[in-house]
């Protein structure tokens, strides 16, 4: 029988399953004791743990598959409610794990040193919304140096201890990607930051991401220059200088993200990445002028996964620019998720919200509203007439975003897009200004299982 | 320069170096041995499954070459087969093991995982029973066995 020799050779197995959601890996354990074996270290390979999830594994099947557990995220909601210890003694004997990561964690003397013995083991760490009574004998110990990837997003250390945080980064010499989005602004973590970079604590850092404190251009040029190799930066403060030390650095760039800096980068800056890096995945800018795309060299990222941008047009120009750039856009074959919504001007315009909206329905909205009173800041014209049939070549388009621009999509458009996007299963932003022909554009997606959400 | 293969069933195949490279064994193979007029031996492979898998080769001559799972991310792993792909691995049951079981003899990564996701997609949405049901597989686990892992796994079903 060629199905049981198929099933037998648990690599195969293994690969389909892989192809599977974890719940349907879950229905797969359950077919036949080989199955079940072969695949169990799928469905055991991540767990979470914590007072806010109504199904977590028991304790007990924790241990007993606990060669197979690499991940785990603890997640407590009541923050003044500390785990059991007996959790933390069960999570000590995975000696497979890679990752930690806790949540909206209150740590407290009982449980500091558990952390702090995880913290030696690990080579991820994630501390989201973590509050520290304590920092125990940190320092004592020896450095973290297993840490490669370490993820402070929104931690929320206590006010009194928050320079600590600096204290954490300093424990962890071989630190690749630092997730950092601390929003208080105190000089002297940032100083303290800046002067360890410098000093060279991080040798192999190559990653920054969510760095949301205020950083002068100079200093962001230091940091920059101590770091020997840079595929991700993500700031909201940005300049010229920062950005003559990051050219150095266009070969091995992937991810880049400055749509959140208020000034210090240009429709140029943007134009030389795009033409520069050729490995660059993600991008996010807040702005770019057609004129610039048109007249600079060609792009070569056409590794570019996600791109989030405002293409702005000169209202004289637009007729005859729109298929030039049109042009430059088909050579981006691997786009999957294309924003052109323009979120940054959006924010930007709209500052008493703070600029700290990820909701990005409500700055598509703030968008609405200052359309009216920037009339020429028009975007990419979505319309075959315009050169939109170049775009044939981005086939594995999942998610096109228009948020805020006027857009004249007629039926032969959507048409197109459903023939030529296979992959598409999302569309946000209005399709036509007239309500009527709106919805029945939207209806055109919706029965093809496409969501279109326009507000 | 084309390269001769010999099915299982000594049917032999001429076809272009750079198509029949799809095959790290065969590249291999044809390093290892060196230039050579000698038919490649594939004694694992019928020729209905090799006739298959030289047309997937043939249509995919000018992909890149997939490096070995150089990412682990997520997002990679979808489920989305390009038409010409899905229309290829319209096929019996059958067959589409042997093309997998072939492809993974063969080591060529990009039929692989095509195929394992066919056979991903034919699952999906499934109970355990209609999976035994589908590939043939009998249910070897006792009542309290399959209570006991239900109860063992069910944290992870709506993940």
């Amino acid at each position: 029988m060629p199905t049981s020799r198929f099933f037998e050779i648990p690599e195969i197995l293994i690969l389909v399953a892989s192809f599977l959601s974890p719940s349907r890996q879950v229905s797969c354990t359950r077919v036949c004791t080989y199955w079940y074996q072969t695949l169990q270290h799928l469905v055991w390979k991540e767990i979470r743990i914590g007072t806010s999830y109504s199904r977590q594994p028991e304790l007990r099947d924790v241990l007993k598959h606990k060669d197979h557990i690499k991940s785990v995220r603890i997640f407590n909601t009541c923050q003044q409610d500390t785990l059991t210890s007996t959790i933390w003694e069960t999570i000590m004997q995975l000696t497979q794990l890679k990752s930690l990561s806790m949540e909206n964690l209150y740590v407290d003397e009982g449980t500091i040193d558990f952390i702090w013995d995880l913290c030696e083991r690990v080579e991820q760490l994630g501390l989201w919304q973590v509050s520290f009574a304590t920092l125990g004998n940190l320092d004592s110990r020896k450095p973290f140096s297993r840490i490669r990837h370490l993820d402070l997003r929104n931690a929320k250390l206590d006010q009194r201890l928050f320079s600590d945080n600096v204290e954490l980064l300093k424990r962890c010499p071989n630190m690749e990607f630092l997730v950092w989005p601390e929003k208080l602004r105190r000089g002297k973590v940032i100083d303290g930051f800046i002067q360890l970079a410098v000093d060279g604590t991080w040798p192999a850092l190559e990653s920054v991401w969510k760095f949301y404190f205020p950083i002068s251009d100079d200093n962001q040029a230091r940091v920059l220059r101590s770091m020997k190799r840079i595929t991700g930066w993500n700031v909201r403060w940005f300049g010229p200088k920062g950005f003559q030390v990051l050219r150095h650095h266009f070969t091995t760039l992937k991810e880049l993200h400055l749509s959140g800096c208020k000034d210090g980068v240009t429709s140029e800056m943007l134009q030389e990445v795009l033409s520069s890096c050729p490995l660059l995945v993600t991008v996010s800018w807040a702005r770019i002028n057609a004129v610039d795309i048109v007249c600079g060299r060609p792009w070569v990222c056409t590794k570019m996964e996600d791109l989030d941008m405002t293409i702005v047009f000169d209202p004289e120009e637009t007729d005859r620019l729109q298929p030039l750039v049109f042009e430059q856009l088909s050579k981006l074959t691997a786009l999957e998720y294309f924003d052109l919504s323009g979120r940054a001007i959006a924010a930007d315009m709209d500052s008493s919200r703070g600029g700290e909206d990820e909701d990005l329905s409500d700055i598509g909205d703030s968008f609405h509203r200052y359309a009216k009173l920037m009339p020429y800041k028009r975007s990419i014209d979505l319309r075959l007439e315009m050169g939109l049939d170049k775009l044939a070549t981005l086939r594995l388009l999942k998610r096109l975003r228009f948020l805020g621009t006027t857009q004249r999509i007629g039926k032969d458009e959507v048409e197109w897009m459903l023939k030529s996007w296979k992959c598409l299963n999302g569309v946000r932003g209005r399709l036509d200004g007239n309500q009527d022909a709106n919805a029945e554009l939207v209806e055109m997606f919706t029965k093809q299982g496409i969501s279109c959400v326009y507000r | 320069m084309p390269v001769v293969l010999t099915s299982s069933d000594s049917e032999t195949f001429t076809v272009d170096k750079e198509v029949a490279e799809r095959s790290i064994l065969i590249k291999n193979m044809i390093e290892d041995v060196g230039e050579s007029d000698s038919p490649i031996p594939l004694p694992n492979v019928s020729s209905a499954v090799l006739k298959k898998v030289i047309e997937f080769c043939d249509h995919h001559r000018n992909d890149p070459i997939q490096v070995q799972d150089e990412t682990d991310d997520p997002r990679k792993r979808s489920n989305d087969i390009e038409e010409w792909d899905m229309k290829f691995m319209q096929v019996d049951q059958e067959m589409l093991f042997e093309i997998i079981l072939a492809a993974n003899y063969l080591d060529i990564k990009t039929l692989l995982d095509v195929g394992c996701t066919t056979v991903a997609n034919l699952i999906k949405g499934k109970t355990p029973e209609e999976i035994r049901k589908l590939f043939n597989i009998v249910n070897d686990f006792t009542p309290e066995e399959e209570a006991q892992i239900k109860k063992e796994n069910e944290w992870a079903e709506d993940r």
